[in-house]
Parts: structure tokens; C-alpha cells; sequence
């Protein structure tokens, strides 16, 4: 069975449009989100083989309030078992477009549509998102801690034998490491692999990465590489964001260019 | 500014306030008790009123701004905010020219006072938060909350406060019940209050529409150059 | 949206997970306290020897002044740890149920501000020199007290969700919480009030009604509301 979901934006939220300078015409922006998707399906989350995931983004537009628009009719289509990069220099809506994904943003214009021919999809609830600047940890807590937190609140049963695994998986062994010291202590890379460690723990078919290579020394490199090798052979869809991807531009599958 | 049939009847509004006060100051007679000085409440009750009815306004801008998210909501709230605050201030003041050779003291811990003093610091708060938050839809749905919270909170202080009054103190010395007025007294009130909140109004749909045209400048101005 | 299980389990991973952040620092629960106690000795200090009658009201007035001046200090920063390296907006791209999330930090700094308002009343009832040991009307006063929480918490939670993004939290905050905080003040005042001079009346209070009415609309606002500052 398929379950489609799309949401379709319409909302001309702060809309540019100078020729209706009329006061009751910024009153009639329309708000639409127009959700496809039955909301009552049961979940059914984690399941360690990953069905194929399907992302669909149509005519996607987005600017802040002020100032020009920085995503134009962006257009995306993308398949389970796909690495997508996306590309473009500064300032070209790299992270923005990556935050709409997410959820984080509401666009403007356009389409956002997830299939899933596993029944266990909601707008966004597939998605796992790091963040180019944050890394979503809180420095006075420990690594169990912080790991525990974050793949539990998604539903999934985290045992202390998987998240030791994991992190033996990105060099954080050690008690002292795992249970004793806050991440306050932590490096700019060590915070950055617990961030990746976390994407791991959560089995979500969608990966969105922003940045994901931020501090990671070659080692860490090559742990990333091996993750997205990974959930690439399960059949997630795993989207990156990188100026300087290096070994990891042997995975991709796409490309795309945000040029603005 | 454009001569449009709302400016014009923004214009016949001011009119017919002026008229109403030529008609309070020159034309009625004076009070038996409190002699001249009563004429101040033809503009302290009226903006008492508009003040007041100006939270509920709130209340409506607010739940229209959360309902539909449109950037035009934020403007006529703030707009609502701002006018609400003005009318506040007046009524403040007014309340204590009138209060000095009648209680006399400038100040007095009425209740109807207490809540408007109260109100105006609240929309004091609104117009803060709205000032010191970005642009955008975070804004709508913050100060659109806090529409809401002073809105529904507006008539619990009242209540408290009136209660409070009534246990500490015998009754004020202030009785504006409609028994103890005269009928012309009385009627010419009601005019005033609704032709003031009539004014408090058009004051809104002209602050609202400056603050689009204000936003719209700006906008232009960045796309023009290209930031 | 969800099914209740999973609201519930939402509930309770993200509960711990504000405890634990909360107990990772405890000094920082003390400020409160301080605060609290610093303020009383001030207002003590300031109106000195009054009257057994006088005292009493005076007594009253500074517990709840004093309570509602530590409890905005402590509210204003039940959203720092959502500020943190990005933790709330990572929070938003999971979908959480808006209420689990608001019953959960709702839960957490009800319980956590017990650790504000049992000082306070003590240090005021010490400080003061009321007759009458602490435990006098144990329940009367447990119920006041709770219900004062309960209504500040609500309010407390929304308001400090609001000013999160705000430029200048830190002022803010205080404006827009003491105002709104009158009738909850005036209520609480005027319940211990009647408890002191043995004038309980249970539910038929005035008082206590309007501080129920205040905790119930800021519950369901608080619940309804919350929402919207959480999603996209």
C-alpha cells in the first residue's frame, strides 16, 4: 500500500507585489496547506529494513520578509538508495532550502510531497536533520545522556548495548567518554560525531545533512562515509549539503545546484 | 493624501467630535455637585470606553493573525496596540485633572483606574515585544498570543481588582450610574463615547495602512538594491 | 494526531530529559532562593517594628510579592536550554505532539519551582515572627499555594515561549509577566489572608475561584497556544 502525502504551500506570505497597494489586498494572502495525507496511521517506526523513500519537491519558492527571494521554483525529485548533494556558493539558500525539508521553514509557493510505500509516513517524520551550525546537544549533559534522549523521543527503543555501539562506531568509547564527562568538555569534532551518532541511532529513512563534514578529522571522514554507505544499501535517501565533500563525492547519485 | 469616501468620513468623524465639545465645554450646563470641572468626562469616559473596547479589538486582530498567518494582521494589530495605548494614557490623565478637585488628590487607587493603568502597561509590553522581535511569521503568532493573554486577562483584573477596592474601601465617592444623571447629561455622553470610539477606530485604519506603506518602502528600497 | 501512548511516551522522554538538564546544575535553582530571601530581609529591614494587626497584612503582602518576583526570575529561563545549540529547532523537525511538549515542561517547572516557593514561605513566616508554627493549616495553605503555581506556571511557560526569540528577553519578561499577574497576586493575597484569621471557607472563596478561573483559562490557553509557537 502507498501513502502519499503532499503539502501543497500557497501562502504569499509577505508577497512582493507592489501593483495592489489597496489596504485590504495584504489582507486576502491566502494560507493554504493542503494535506493529502490521512494523519490517523499507526506508526510503525524503525524497522531495521528501510522501505523505499520518495521525495518530491515541485516549484518551491522561498525569500524572507525582506529582501529578495532566494529560493526560485526549485524542483526535486528523489528515490530511496539516492545520496543527493546539494551545491551552490554562499548565500544561495543551501541551508535554507535544506530547513524547508525539515520543517523548520513554511515556503512560500510550491509542493512538498513524501511517499512511502510503508505506512508509517507524516510530513517531516521521516527526516533526521543536523544542522551546518548546531549540532542539537546539551553540553551539560553526557553522551548516553544526549544519545538516549533524542532517538526515544521519535518512539524508537534504544538499548544501552545499541548506543555504545554506535558510538564505539565513531571512536567515542571509553566510560569516561560515554557516561562521565558533560559534552561541555568535548571537542569541536567529538561534538560533531556525537551529532552524527545521533542521525545514526535514528533510523529515519530521510537523512537531511547540513554541513555534516564541519570538524571531522579523516577518521571521522571515513565513519561518515560508511554511515551513508549504509543507510544508502538500506534504501534511505540521505540529502548533503557540503562545500568540500571530498570522499564522500564518490557516493553521490545527484546533484543539485542551487544557483539562485 | 488621497481623497478618498473613508478620508472624507474620517474628516466628517473629527468634525463631529469637535462639535461635540464645543457642545460639552460651551453649550451644556453646569453640574449641581461638581460644578465646571464635571465636563471632563465627556472626554474621560469616551476614552475610558475606547481603550477598553480597543483590547477586544486586540483579542480580534490576534485570533485573525493566528487563524490566516497574513503580514496584514501584524500591522493592524500593532496599529490596535498603539491607539489603545494613546487612549490609555488619556484616560489616565484625564482621570486625574479630574480626580484633583474632586477627590482631591491626583491619584487615587480606583478601580477603574487601577485597571487601566494596568492596561496601559500592558500595552506597553505589546509594543515592546513587537518591536524587539524580527519580521516575519515568529512575530505574528509571539505578539499574537499576547493579544490574546491581555485580552482574556483584561476582565479577570477587572473583576479582581474591583473586589479589592469594594473590601478595603466604602464605596467611591465617584458614582457614574446612569440614575444619578441627568438625561441630557446622559444622552450627550453616549454620543460622545460613540463618536470617540468611532475616532479611536479611523486612528487604527490610518496608523494600519502607514505601517504597510512604511513596511512596503523598505522593501522596495532592499530589492532595489539588490541586498 | 498521535496515539495516546506515544503522546504519553513523548511526554515522559522529554520530561526526563528536562530534569536531568535541570539537576545537572543545581546551583543554579539556588538563585531563586536567594533571591527570595535577600528580598524579604530588604522589605523587613525597610518597614521595621509594625503593629501585630499591621504585621499581619504585611506579612502576607511580602510573601506573595516576594514569591511572584523569585518565580518570574526563575520562568524567565525555562526556554535556555531550547536556546542551546540549536536543541529547539532540532525538537521542531521531530513532529512532537505541542502538547506533550508544553505538559512536560508545564510538569517540570510546576515541581521545580516547590524549590522557590517552600523557601519563600518559610523564610517569610521566620523572618516575620508570625505566631504559629509552619505547619499551621498545612492544607489550606498547600491548596493556595498550588493553585497560585499552577496559574503563574501556565502563564510563566507561554510567556517565556514567546519573549524566546525576543532581543532583550531578560526586560521583557517582567513587563509583560507582573501585570498579568495582578489577579493572581490579589486572589492569593486575600486566601491566606482568610486561612490566617480563620476564615476558610473552602471552595465558596470568591478569591479562590477567581485564582481557579485564572489556572484553568491559562491551562487551556496554554495548551492551545503553545502550539503555535512551535510549528512552522
Amino acid at each position: 500500500m502507498t501513502l502519499k502525502i503532499d503539502l501543497t504551500f500557497q501562502v504569499r506570505y509577505y508577497s512582493i507585489d507592489f501593483e495592489q497597494t489597496g489596504f485590504l489586498s495584504i489582507y486576502t494572502q491566502i494560507g493554504t496547506l493542503v494535506d493529502h495525507g490521512k494523519r490517523s496511521h499507526s506508526m510503525r517506526p524503525h524497522d531495521n529494513v528501510l522501505g523505499g523513500a520518495v521525495l518530491e519537491v515541485t516549484n518551491l519558492s522561498f525569500g524572507y520578509s525582506l529582501g529578495r527571494q532566494i529560493l526560485v521554483n526549485i524542483n526535486l525529485s528523489c528515490q530511496g538508495g539516492e545520496v543527493v548533494h546539494i551545491k551552490g556558493s554562499n548565500g544561495r539558500g543551501k541551508s535554507t532550502f535544506i530547513k524547508i525539508l525539515a520543517g523548520l521553514i513554511r515556503p512560500q509557493v510550491g509542493t512538498l510531497s513524501w511517499t512511502d510505500d510503508q505506512k508509517v509516513m507524516m510530513p517531516f517524520e521521516t527526516c533526521e536533520y543536523l544542522a551546518a551550525e548546531h549540532n542539537g546537544l546539551n553540553d551539560e549533559l553526557t553522551a548516553m545522556d544526549n544519545l538516549r534522549f533524542w532517538p526515544s523521543l521519535k518512539g524508537a527503543q534504544v538499548t544501552d548495548p545499541l548506543v555504545l555501539k554506535v558510538l564505539e562506531r565513531w571512536g567515542l568509547s571509553g566510560k569516561l567518554i560515554q557516561s562521565n564527562l558533560t559534552i561541555a568538555r568535548f571537542s569541536t569534532g567529538m561534538k560533531r560525531r556525537l551529532a552524527l551518532a545521533r542521525v545514526c541511532l535514528s533510523n529515519s529513512r530521510i537523512w537531511l545533512l547540513d554541513e555534516p563534514t564541519y570538524g571531522l578529522d579523516t577518521q571521522g571522514l571515513s565513519a561518515l562515509k560508511d554511515m551513508i554507505q549504509d543507510h544508502k544499501g538500506k534504501g534511505g535517501l540521505t540529502l548533503v549539503v557540503s562545500h568540500e565533500p571530498g570522499e564522500l563525492s564518490k557516493l553521490f547519485t545527484n546533484t543539485v545546484e542551487l544557483a539562485g | 493624501m488621497n481623497f478618498s469616501i473613508w478620508n472624507g468620513l474620517g474628516r466628517l468623524l473629527l468634525v463631529a467630535v469637535l462639535y461635540l465639545w464645543y457642545q460639552s465645554i460651551f453649550v451644556l450646563p453646569p453640574d449641581i455637585h461638581q460644578g465646571e470641572v464635571y465636563r471632563i468626562i465627556y472626554l474621560h469616559v469616551p476614552a475610558a470606553f475606547a481603550s477598553f473596547a480597543l483590547a477586544f479589538g486586540l483579542l480580534g486582530t490576534s485570533l485573525y493573525g493566528l487563524a490566516t498567518k497574513s503580514p496584514g494582521s501584524e500591522f493592524a494589530s500593532k496599529a490596535v496596540a498603539e491607539i489603545g495605548f494613546l487612549f490609555t494614557l488619556l484616560t489616565l490623565v484625564t482621570g486625574s485633572i479630574w480626580g484633583k478637585p474632586t477627590w482631591g488628590v491626583w491619584w487615587t487607587w480606583d478601580a477603574r483606574l487601577t485597571t487601566t493603568f494596568i492596561l496601559a502597561v500592558l500595552y506597553a509590553g505589546y509594543l515592546l515585544l513587537w518591536s524587539s522581535l524580527p519580521p516575519g511569521l515568529g512575530r505574528i503568532k509571539s505578539t499574537g498570543i499576547l493579544g490574546i493573554l491581555i485580552a482574556v486577562d483584561v476582565p479577570i483584573i477587572y473583576k479582581s481588582v474591583t473586589w479589592w477596592r469594594t473590601l478595603h474601601q466604602p464605596p467611591s465617592m465617584m458614582r457614574e450610574g446612569g440614575s444619578t444623571m441627568a438625561p441630557e447629561i446622559l444622552s450627550h455622553l453616549i454620543v460622545s463615547i460613540v463618536a470617540l470610539t468611532l475616532v479611536s477606530l479611523y486612528l487604527v485604519w490610518r496608523r494600519a495602512d502607514n505601517l504597510k506603506t512604511e513596511w512596503m518602502i523598505e522593501v522596495k528600497t532592499l530589492n532595489q538594491l539588490g541586498a | 494526531m498521535r496515539e495516546g501512548a506515544s503522546t504519553f511516551s513523548q511526554f515522559k522522554t522529554i520530561f526526563r530529559f528536562l530534569i536531568l538538564s535541570e539537576l545537572a546544575n543545581k546551583e543554579r535553582m539556588l538563585a531563586p532562593v536567594m533571591f527570595s530571601g535577600i528580598t524579604l530581609i530588604l522589605l523587613s529591614f525597610g518597614v521595621g517594628d509594625l503593629p501585630k494587626d499591621i504585621n499581619l497584612d504585611f506579612y502576607n503582602t511580602k510573601l506573595f510579592v516576594t514569591l511572584i518576583l523569585a518565580l518570574s526570575l526563575f520562568f524567565s529561563r525555562v526556554f535556555d536550554l531550547d536556546r542551546k545549540d540549536g536543541i529547539h529547532d532540532l525538537m521542531k523537525t521531530y513532529n512532537l505532539n505541542p502538547f506533550s511538549w508544553f505538559a512536560a515542561k508545564f510538569a517540570l517547572v510546576f515541581l521545580v519551582s516547590w524549590s522557590t516557593c517552600i523557601p519563600t514561605f518559610v523564610f517569610a513566616k521566620l523572618f516575620s515572627g508570625i505566631s504559629g508554627d509552619i505547619f499551621s493549616n498545612f492544607w489550606q495553605t498547600l491548596t493556595i499555594l498550588s493553585a497560585t503555581l499552577a496559574g503563574l506556571t501556565a502563564m510563566g511557560v507561554l510567556l517565556s515561549a514567546i519573549v524566546m526569540n525576543a532581543d532583550s528577553r531578560a526586560l521583557l519578561f517582567p513587563v509583560l509577566f507582573f501585570p498579568l499577574s495582578v489577579p493572581v497576586l490579589l486572589a492569593a493575597l486575600h486566601c491566606n489572608d482568610h486561612i490566617l484569621q480563620g476564615r476558610w471557607k473552602g471552595l465558596s472563596d470568591g478569591w479562590l475561584q477567581i485564582l481557579l478561573i485564572f489556572d484553568v483559562t491559562y491551562v487551556i490557553l496554554g495548551a492551545i497556544l503553545f502550539s503555535e509557537t512551535v510549528e512552522a
